[in-house]
């Protein structure tokens, strides 16, 4: 629709008005739950400490070794619900390691992810269940499917038609179909995707893949929301156009947000907090004001710019 | 082509399936009884072709187990039918069951391998199977094989000995029906699977099993699933052969079938239903084919004389042709087939008939 256009190429004017009064909030916190994130790298997963708070993201001394590389090193930090938290870093530094670490596609050596009271950590087909999204580095669609049938996959965990009835072609098949077809009409209007719902996905530029993505994570209808890499390789107004999506996202469903970008940009305009990623080793947290002037992360990222 | 549709079209449009209809009630006073039974051997294997292309094209799990459970589904029904003489719904469902069990069992198999490693433990499985079929007296009849004279009648129609009216039809006419009705019912089904919420998963599992999951898809569910209903389709195929051919031994469930079953959806063009439905007529039907045209032929007829025989000439153009649809045509029948209907719809005097409904 006409409406959806208009907001995303607002989009640098409605940035500022959003994003205030999260930041007013959200700085008291960021100082607590800081503290408390170093204080517990000692004892894992203690409950009486940080408490088991729902929909809060828990993570806490997480070690993943890959033989000799250590992609992530005693990696700790929480995400309050409804926080978008940054995590930036330069390539290899290990954020997509963080991030399989998140879902249970990998699993670390030690340290413990909690989604309120649910341990993810190692468990795969948990994340999904718990009101986990994420979207891949290199986007995850399925590249024989049309964006409609992408989409569609978004609902899956909310859905229930199984072998049978859907052989039958019969009830609750029906119904479903036909209500979660129109449901995903509304979220390809959303993310202007509307166009190109019945494209294969390998028909479509890198840009609208990286949409068309992203619009499946939030037919999931998430609590927590983890985004890889969600503008790399995009030029200015693509990427602009992509921040306009996720501010959108956040005021609808108020879920939790942990992106990952590999440059700054985008992140200090959107994140309530960052954390900063080096050789697997966090080398600094805290809100973007603070990252953004820390000489360890300066220097992180002179190293790599040239 | 953008119209949203509020649910999903089958890939059949309303006249294609009126055509067929009208082909499948006139057929079998059309044609002789020897291309009936060429086109119900067909049917029969389209059956299994639909339930591998589930397995393989959409669920991307390859395998070569196709032909064991075709043979158990023969031998369920034979039992069944024959042993304890019970009427077609018995034995065809007692196969569906045998086979999806069976499926069930080896399904497993596919969580911990993939591609050609799946390939190799599903070979060794036909192995296996062939040599239970020998060995197995009692129910196979051993090496020699078992007669398999199923009772084919259903609410007191006898299909065996077809009469409506006071007109008797020949086997093969009724065969025909009676085949040709479970193709579509099967053929169906699996479309059905597809355009829903299973289908989708199962596709999701091919194309990215960690995406997959990360969007809640079972992996182990989808993947087991797809193989206890290919094997159900196969241990039903397995079934009307038996019944069909009232005779069945063991060497018939071999290596070479799977492979045919695996040529019939590449041919067909791997996931579509349409296509496996063409490829097992096309692959079914080419060795008479070959045989009907070569009849005239000197240097080809199974003489002394002659260049080559029947038999090989069957296996050539059988390779060459998969090699052409692998090379030029990767999508197979399929992707002809929606050439040929566009290339109909184009014409305006065909358009208005062609036009699928829509919401
Ligand atoms: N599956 C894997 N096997 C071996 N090493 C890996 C694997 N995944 C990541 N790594 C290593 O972990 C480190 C972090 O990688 P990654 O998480 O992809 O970084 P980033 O996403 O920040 O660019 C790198 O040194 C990388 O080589
Ligand atoms: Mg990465």
């Amino acid at each position: 629709m006409t409406t959806d256009k208009a907001a995303s190429t607002d989009t640098a004017a409605s940035t500022d008005k959003t994003l205030t009064p999260d930041k007013a909030v959200t700085t008291d916190k960021t100082v607590t739950t800081d503290n408390a994130a170093s204080k517990d790298k000692t004892v894992t997963g203690d409950k009486t400490q940080t408490g088991d708070k729902p929909g809060r993201l828990d993570v806490s001394a997480l070690t993943l070794r890959f033989g000799g590389v250590t992609a992530l090193n005693e990696v700790s930090f929480t995400v309050e619900p409804g926080e978008l938290m940054a995590v930036i870093g330069p390539n290899g530094a290990g954020k997509t390691s963080l991030l399989n670490c998140l879902t249970g596609v990998y699993r670390p050596q030690t340290g413990s992810v909690r989604l309120g009271a649910v341990e993810l950590a190692g468990r795969r087909g948990r994340a999904a269940r718990a009101g986990v999204a994420r979207t891949f580095q290199n986007h995850g669609l399925f590249t024989g499917l049309t964006v409609l049938d992408n989409l569609l996959l978004g609902r899956h965990r909310l859905t229930r038609t199984g072998i049978v009835s859907g052989a039958l072609w019969w009830g609750r098949a029906r119904g479903e179909e036909r209500a979660e077809r129109e449901h995903v009409a509304g979220i390809a209007e959303m993310f202007e995707l509307a166009d190109v719902l019945h494209e294969k996905v390998t028909a479509l530029p890198y840009g609208v893949a990286k949409r068309v993505e992203f619009a499946r994570a939030i037919a999931m209808e998430p609590k927590l929301l983890l985004l890889d890499e969600p503008v790399a390789g995009m030029g200015f107004e693509e990427t602009v156009a992509m921040a306009g999506h996720l501010l959108d996202v956040r005021e609808r469903f108020s879920c939790s947000v942990v992106l990952i970008d590999h440059d700054m940009r985008l992140v200090m305009d959107l994140a309530d907090r960052v954390t900063v990623l080096d050789f697997g080793v966090v080398i600094a947290a805290g809100t973007p004001e603070q990252v953004r002037t820390d000489p360890k992360v300066i220097e992180a990222y002179l190293g790599e710019e040239e | 082509m953008t119209s949203r549709s509020p649910l999903p079209h089958l890939p059949l449009s309303r006249l294609t399936v009126a055509l067929l209809a009208a082909g499948y009630l006139l057929a079998p006073w059309r044609l002789s009884d020897f291309w009936l039974s060429v086109l119900i051997y067909g049917g029969i294997a389209a059956i299994g072709a639909v339930g591998l292309n589930l397995l393989t094209g959409y669920t991307g799990q390859v395998s070569l187990g196709h032909a064991a459970f075709l043979g158990a589904g023969a031998y369920t029904a034979g039992y069944v039918g024959v042993d304890l003489g019970w009427p077609l719904p018995a034995w065809l469902v007692a196969a569906a069951l045998a086979g999806g069990a069976l499926g069930a069992l080896v399904g497993p198999a596919a969580l911990r391998l993939r591609g050609h490693y799946l390939g190799i433990i599903t070979l060794g499985l036909v192995l296996l199977a062939q040599h239970i079929f020998q060995e197995w007296n009692a129910l196979t009849g051993g090496a020699t094989g078992r007669p398999t004279t199923l009772d084919a009648s259903i609410a007191g129609v006898d299909f065996n000995e077809l009469t409506v009216l006071g007109q008797p039809f020949t086997r093969e006419q009724s065969w025909f029906w009676l085949v040709w009705a479970l193709t579509g019912l099967a053929a169906l089904a699996v479309a059905n699977i597809v355009r829903t919420r299973p289908g989708r998963a199962m596709q999701a599992v091919r194309d990215r099993e960690v995406a997959a999951e990360m969007l809640g898809v079972s992996v182990t569910r989808y993947k087991i699933g797809a193989f206890v209903v290919a094997s159900a389709l196969a241990a039903v195929a397995g079934a009307l052969q038996a019944g069909f051919q009232q005779y069945v031994s063991p060497s018939e469930w071999s290596l070479l079938l799977s492979i045919q079953f695996l040529a019939m959806i590449i041919v067909g063009g791997l996931g579509s239903t349409t296509g496996a439905v063409l490829g097992a007529l096309f692959v079914g039907a080419l060795p008479h084919l070959i045989d009907e045209l070569s009849a005239g032929v000197p240097w080809l007829a199974g003489e002394q004389d002659s260049l080559i025989s029947v038999f090989a000439l069957n296996q050539i153009v059988f390779g060459l042709l998969i090699v052409l649809f692998l090379t030029l045509e990767p999508h197979g029948l399929a992707a002809l087939w929606v050439r040929l209907r566009t290339h109909i719809a184009r014409t305006p005097r065909w358009h208005a008939l062609t036009r699928r409904r829509t919401g």
